[in-house]
């Protein structure tokens, strides 16, 4: 819940970013209770190299604070986009800070931005996006993968984010957004990203841009 | 049927954008818009949608004035100017001054008599006797070389920060401390800008680049404090985009000193002189740092520089720590009102005669001075309608500014400026709240990394110093490479969060 505004302290159900060292960061979802590899729920506690957390006693801390662990001690660090691209679950390779923050700039974005997004991923990007464009503005975001889609979905909710995004399970390259001249902005992240073009524009308001990245690495951009 | 964004409206700033040449000009119906040698006729942009492209018409005489005709498209003349014949290779080409028949004069001619760029080009390439012989690559890459000069399509667009801070680098990096496009939008992320966040901003130096930034990513809601040293605060980007006043609300301006007085840096001393004492150990360095920054020229900028931020000159002791009333505030003007420089343009940066875009400057230095003044003038703005654009008057602003410091919990400290940053970074630290982050911007390295170890030694995390390459790629069809050039200044910048060590200082008992 802690992505949607500033908090000082840790409530049920936020997500916490661990900070041990530079290298040893993570980020833990404040619950009694967390489901096992085998599906059966166990009491939270979190292992590291300084020793077990209970996770249940980050309630009521302040962020910002040491985390007393049984070998030594941590950092309670309140979620920022660019903290969650560090430490989020990969299920794709994902766009990190450097890129995320010229896609911002380049896309112009701002409180009140509409955009369109594809793929989803693993929802670096999203974050980004979401935390730039709120209270005002909306994402669409879109993946082939429906597990993926669905799990983008999920963390959305769980961190407060839901009123502000529509994942969709969708193949914009063959189906395009369903979405008229609606976005300020689109973001193409594709293996094919000229198949998506026209709807693109479709989609788009007429002064709108749009950016995609070819090769992994090369960025085109129309208007 | 697709809705037209906002029209091009009388009054407003807008950037206006030829080839690769940008310029920021408020379009006055009665005036004419100066573009390089031409100039030309605003009445024909005027209603037009915004992001519209133009075809200027040459209305011949001395003034140069074009007309402006709105059209769909541009055209790539090397796609419309097809040569019967090419050759494979370069074998047979020679380097000689000999290959082109039409001379200066008689292009210069053809311009005036309203020819149009195509025309032109099309003329250039039917007298080059080396045209038939070069590969299709080259004949392309010579008739897109053409057209860049006789370039006659301009496109009027909204000033964004993007759009300003590339204009600002593209003509004069140093201006901005080499604070490039790339760089400016990770000290955004770095930060963690999010609407209704309160954040401050020590910058001077920058044009106000990263003020407008933050402003624009705040997008009225939230709060952003600019600090600033020397007399006063630099507008420059903030003026160009056209910031609503809800929008502008969210800006409060605030000298350093004044805030320093309110806030010392050792709050045990009891002379001025002894907080001078950290200041004095880094001055050497921070001086020569320092003379090598400002050959950019800050000499207008009176006031104290850099190495003695920290040393309150002004004031008499350090007052106590307290949230001043409005009784209060009255112990704050007299610095504020007192050693008021009006420096003519704001323009503490450089003279604003030198370079094409002096004219933008120009515009925008009358237009930030005439409000500043109605802003110094504090009574003005108390009686019924404000004729300033801005909310507050300056006192206003400075006293906003201190109660929103004194909670001492901002959600991002942003360091952009031409002195050394460590002494002013150890000072402003105080003012961010636990878990926030904070960044500072520097032309070169050495700074940030003693700001790195100060800053670790007061206990902060994630602690990083980077720095990023921006390269521009030729996207053509199996012509695909990054360009040959590619700017290596765009600056350092060091990030980290603030956290709270308390527990450290107990014994573990565990």
């Amino acid at each position: 819940m802690s992505f949607k505004e500033y908090k000082t302290h840790v409530e049920m159900g936020d997500t916490v970013i661990l900070y041990l060292n530079i290298k040893n960061i993570h980020a833990i979802t404040v619950s009694e209770e967390v489901k096992n590899k085998k599906g059966n729920m166990v009491p939270n506690i979190f292992q590291t190299v300084y020793g077990a957390l209970k996770v249940k006693d980050l309630i009521g801390m302040k962020y910002g604070s040491q985390v007393q662990m049984t070998r030594g001690w941590a950092f309670a660090l309140h979620p920022t986009p660019e903290l969650w691209t560090l430490t989020l679950p990969h299920r794709t390779q994902i766009l990190y800070t450097p890129d995320i923050s010229m896609v911002l700039t380049q896309l112009e974005l701002r409180p009140g931005s509409v955009v369109c997004e594809a793929g989803t991923g693993s929802g670096s990007l999203s974050h980004a996006i979401l935390r730039t464009i709120a209270p005002t503005g909306h994402l669409h975001t879109f993946d082939f993968h429906e597990q993926r889609s669905r799990l983008a979905a999920e963390e959305f909710s769980a961190h407060g984010l839901g009123d502000y995004v529509t994942a969709r399970h969708r193949d914009v390259c063959g189906e395009g957004f369903d979405l008229d001249s609606v976005a300020d902005a689109v973001f193409l992240d594709l293996p094919r990203p000229y198949d998506a073009v026209p709807f693109a524009k479709q989609a788009l308001k007429k002064s709108g841009t749009v950016l995609f990245s070819l090769l992994g690495g090369l960025n085109g951009k129309l208007r | 049927m697709r809705e037209d964004g906002p029209a091009i409206c009388d009054g407003k700033n807008y950037i206006i954008i030829k080839g690769s040449f940008m310029k920021l000009a408020k379009l006055k119906t009665q005036k004419q818009c100066q573009l390089g040698r031409a100039s030309v006729d605003v009445a024909g942009l005027l209603g037009h949608p915004v992001g519209t492209q133009f075809r200027l018409h040459s209305g011949g005489g001395k003034q140069r004035l074009m007309r402006p005709e709105p059209v769909e498209h541009t055209e790539d003349l090397a796609d419309a100017i097809a040569a019967d014949e090419s050759a494979a290779d370069n074998r047979n080409l020679l380097a000689n001054q000999t290959s082109q028949a039409m001379t200066k004069e008689r292009i210069m001619e053809m311009r005036e008599q309203g020819a149009t760029g195509r025309e032109i080009v099309t003329t250039i390439v039917d007298n080059s006797t080396s045209f038939q012989g070069k590969t299709e690559f080259s004949q392309a890459k010579y008739v897109r070389k053409k057209q860049k000069k006789y370039f006659e399509f301009i496109s009027v667009q909204e000033p964004t920060v993007r759009l300003v801070a590339s204009m600002y680098y593209m003509q004069d990096p140093l201006k901005i401390m080499n604070l490039r496009v790339d760089s400016l939008s990770q000290l955004l992320t770095a930060c963690s800008v999010r609407p209704g966040g309160r954040y401050l901003v020590l910058e001077s130096g920058c044009l106000a680049v990263t003020v407008a930034a933050v402003l624009e990513r705040l997008g009225g809601h939230g709060h952003l404090v600019h600090l600033f040293q020397g007399g006063t605060p630099q507008r420059h980007a903030v003026d160009a985009i056209n910031f609503t006043s809800d929008q502008l609300a969210c800006l409060s301006c605030l000298d350093l000193r004044t805030l320093m007085t309110h806030h010392p840096a050792d709050p045990t001393a009891s002379a001025p002189t002894a907080s001078a004492a950290p200041a004095s150990g880094a001055s050497p360095a921070s001086a020569e740092a320092q003379a090598d920054k400002t050959a950019a020229a800050d000499q207008k900028t009176a006031a104290p520089n850099g190495e003695t931020a920290l040393t309150a000159e002004e004031s008499s002791k350090p007052a106590a720590d307290g949230i001043p009333s409005s009784g209060g505030g009255g112990d704050a003007t007299p610095i504020d009102g007192g050693d008021e420089v009006i420096t003519d343009g704001g323009d503490d940066v450089t003279p604003a005669t030198e370079d094409p875009a002096a004219a933008a400057e120009e515009v925008e230095g009358t237009e930030a001075q005439e409000s500043r003044k109605r802003r110094l003038s504090g009574s003005q703005a108390e009686t019924g309608e404000r004729k300033s654009k801005y909310a507050r008057t300056r006192c206003e602003d400075s006293e906003l500014a201190l109660n929103m410091l004194s909670s001492k919990e901002m959600d991002g400290l942003l360091l952009c400026c031409r002195q050394h940053p460590v002494n002013l970074l150890r000072y402003l630290l105080r003012f961010l709240a636990v878990s926030r982050p904070f960044a500072v911007f520097c032309p070169y390295k050495e700074p940030l990394l003693e700001c790195y170890f100060a800053m670790k030694a007061e206990g902060c995390i994630m602690l990083k110093v980077t720095e990023t390459w921006l390269r521009n790629y030729q996207v053509l069809p199996e012509r695909t490479h990054p360009e040959i050039n590619m700017s290596g200044g765009g600056g350092y910048i060091l990030s980290g969060f603030k956290v709270d060590r308390s527990l450290n200082r107990a014994a573990v008992t565990d």
